[in-house]
């Protein structure tokens, strides 16, 4: 049975598996596939939302869904957290997060307040929007997202989050 | 009588061993041991099966999946359509796979029920076709939506157990509601094509007038339903709503979910007169195969090597077969009936076991007898002979559902007045015990015939104005145990009973009951 997985998703160890990579140099392209790992060190506390940048209007801006319509606009966002000393990973602990969307431009994620709005309450939240195009593939839809850390003010280490949870999926529909 | 107690709770454990299930009621309640299973369904004729043989398991390509475009990506069964896909691997065969599931009802057969679990599936992959890619890394083939179940199906190009490219399409489903014009009584013909294989994509309601009539399964029809109702008056406009219906009734707002784009049908239909009360009529189910061979109140176990045999496994009730045995003990011998009864209603049900008749053994140890069927529940049952008090042959027979006396007292009434509708051979498991009821094709209920051993009678009320009016029965669940994967609800007609309904892989045959009444002032 399928899921609409609304909340906050989150993945643990199948997600968040890291490899070094201290050869990696800050603007070198991004590894398509930091697996297989060994070791679960940071998890992603994701959600997927209605974005407000939709061609095709939802049903509800900002609610949460894996189930979007071409011309929706999703918005990625979530929390990196080192699952070992639970510290919630900022923007000065990533050299660069990025979403990849099958078939689709890498897109930077930011680390930005939540809605995009400065304000000393919003939560800060690692975010990004794709608008659906009007002709991709329908049915489920495949991402990942690559983080690359930064050591000692330099890039390092890549963790990555593949979403797999058994029987769901996230979807496009027309 | 050695009939076996009833017990508070399910006591089907009582049936099998006595002892054995006592123990095991006392240390296990009958829920956690209660499990459904899928059965295979029976092959319908004209239903194909899986689109392609079962593709091996693939996996994303490391380097990030490619897009497939399919050009028309919507459409229904059938559609052709061109795939194309770039920046793949130069000059390689890929397979093209079709995401699809195999289904099945999920049923626990024990001996004095059947219980319903609902329906399961198992998603996969088949290959639909083989391509290659140009020296390029381009692909382009030509293809079509195969019969399949509708909605949604991701295709990827693999090779070598790499998913390179991804790309999907919308299988819709399709309408066809004939004929749209006639009078009173016309049996209006609903089939539907591409329903889907989730829980929310194989279940359609019909709607007539505002008024709920049932629902149309494709579980085990690959996205196929075919089914009737009869067109109900006064004479005039009559709407007849098609609405996706996930657990049996109508999501009426479908078009705000996330399956929005499964949409609904409308029709108008013409009621042109009435031309007066239809005969009653029972209509049958497709006689398909038996896929299920256990059967409730059954065990082939036996003492001794005497062989036996029924003229006639299955008849109504009141029916006769000849029982012919051989092998058995010179001298005296019990024909016995194993049956199911009790309540779902609280005190609990059991099977029984009731002595039909003695008979005499000659000394060539053959037995030939005519078994008159008791005035009893539905379904399979089992004929045993007994001897020293053990069984030496068993063999199930089955009961099917009838008419009592023409099944209806009255056909010209008054409204306000009492019509009563008389069944017999009602069963006794999750799926044959009750039947639903609509009037004019508005549900109204269920009756039941199970404590009232297949004795079923409704009392009904005559309403509505002059004229003719539509009194229908169909097949129905009960209810769907705990532990399905869909919910369905129990008790609401069963439209597609004829090639889709979970006994049919059990070899039942359980009809739909079509009477009518006149009012006069």
């Amino acid at each position: 049975m399928r899921t609409i997985k609304g909340l906050v998703v989150l993945m643990t160890a199948l997600g968040a598996l890291a490899f070094a990579s201290s050869s990696f140099a800050a603007d070198a392209p991004f590894p398509m596939n930091p697996y297989p790992g060994d070791s679960t060190d940071y998890t992603f506390n994701l959600q997927t939302l209605f974005g407000h940048g939709a061609k095709v209007k939802p049903a509800k801006y900002c609610a949460d869904s894996s189930v979007f319509q071409r011309g929706n606009q999703i918005v990625f966002r979530m929390y990196i957290v080192n699952a070992k000393t639970g510290k919630v990973m900022n923007g000065k602990d990533f050299s660069k997060v990025v979403l990849r969307v099958a078939g689709e431009p890498d897109m930077t994620m930011g680390f930005k307040p939540q809605g995009g709005s400065p304000d000393a309450t919003a939560p800060w939240l690692w975010a990004t929007a794709w608008l659906v195009p009007s002709d991709y593939p329908l049915g489920t839809f495949k991402f990942n997202i690559v983080a690359q850390l930064k050591t000692n003010g330099k890039p390092g280490k890549f963790v990555s989050y593949d979403p797999v949870i058994p029987g769901t999926d996230w979807e496009i529909t027309p | 009588m050695a009939q076996a107690p009833l017990s508070g709770s399910r006591s089907r454990l009582l049936g099998i061993a006595a002892v054995a299930g006592l123990l095991a009621a006392v240390f296990f309640p009958a829920s956690a041991l209660a499990v459904g299973h899928p059965v295979t369904p029976p092959q319908v004729p004209g239903i194909p099966g899986l689109p392609g043989p079962v593709a091996a398991a693939a996996t994303p390509a490391p380097q990030g999946l490619k897009i497939l475009k399919a050009t028309p990506d919507t459409g229904p069964p059938g559609t052709p359509f061109v795939l194309t896909g770039s920046g793949l691997p130069p000059n390689t065969d890929v397979n093209i796979t079709w995401s699809t599931a195999t289904k099945q009802y999920s049923m626990d057969i024990v001996p004095d029920s059947v219980d319903f679990y609902g329906r399961v599936f198992n998603p996969l992959a088949v290959v639909l076709a083989k391509g290659h890619t140009d020296a390029s890394g381009n692909l382009s083939m030509s293809l079509k939506f195969p019969q399949d179940y509708g909605a949604l199906h991701d295709i990827y190009a693999v090779s070598n157990g790499v998913q390179l490219a991804k790309g999907g399409v919308l299988v819709e489903r399709t309408y066809d509601v004939s004929p749209l014009k006639g009078p009173i009584g016309t049996t209006i013909t609903i089939k539907l094509n591409g329903l889907g294989w989730l829980g929310y994509m194989d279940t359609v309601a019909v709607i007539w007038d505002n008024k709920y009539a049932g629902f149309l399964s494709s579980v085990t029809t690959r996205g196929e339903a075919t089914a009737t109702i009869r067109a109900a008056g006064p004479p005039g406009v009559h709407t007849l709503e098609l609405v996706p219906a996930s657990a049996t009734t109508p999501f009426l707002n479908i078009t705000q979910s996330a399956v929005g784009y499964l949409g609904f049908k409308r029709y108008t239909f013409v009621v042109t007169k009435d031309t007066g009360r239809p005969k009653t009529s029972v209509v049958w189910p497709l006689n398909l195969p038996q896929t299920e061979e256990s059967r409730t109140t059954f065990s082939p176990a036996v003492v001794g090597s005497a062989k036996g045999s029924l003229s006639l496994t299955s008849g109504t009730i009141l029916s006769k077969t000849e029982l012919t045995a051989s092998g058995l003990t010179p001298g005296t011998a019990t024909i016995q009936w194993i049956t199911s009864v009790g309540t779902r209603t609280g005190a609990g049900y059991s099977i029984s076991y009731s002595p039909l008749t003695n008979v005499t053994i000659g000394s060539d140890g053959t037995l030939k007898t005519t078994v008159n069927v008791p005035d009893d529940v539905g379904g399979w049952h089992t004929i045993q002979v007994l001897q020293g008090g053990k069984a030496v042959v068993s063999l199930p027979f089955r009961v099917d559902q009838s008419l009592y006396k023409g099944g209806q007292d009255k056909y010209v009434v008054k409204r306000g007045e009492h019509i009563t509708f008389h069944l017999k051979g009602v069963g006794f498991t999750e799926m044959d015990n009750i039947l639903a009821v609509t009037v004019d094709n508005a549900y109204i209920g269920y009756v039941c015939g199970f404590f009232s051993a297949g004795d079923t009678q409704l009392d009904l009320i005559a309403s509505g104005e002059p004229g003719t009016h539509l009194v229908d029965f169909y097949p129905t669940i009960y209810k769907q145990q705990k532990g399905g994967n869909d919910i369905w609800y129990g008790a609401t007609p069963f439209l597609t009973y004829r090639t889709d309904y979970p006994l049919l892989a059990l070899g039942y045959r359980l009809p739909a009951y079509h009477f009518a009444y006149t009012i006069v002032k």
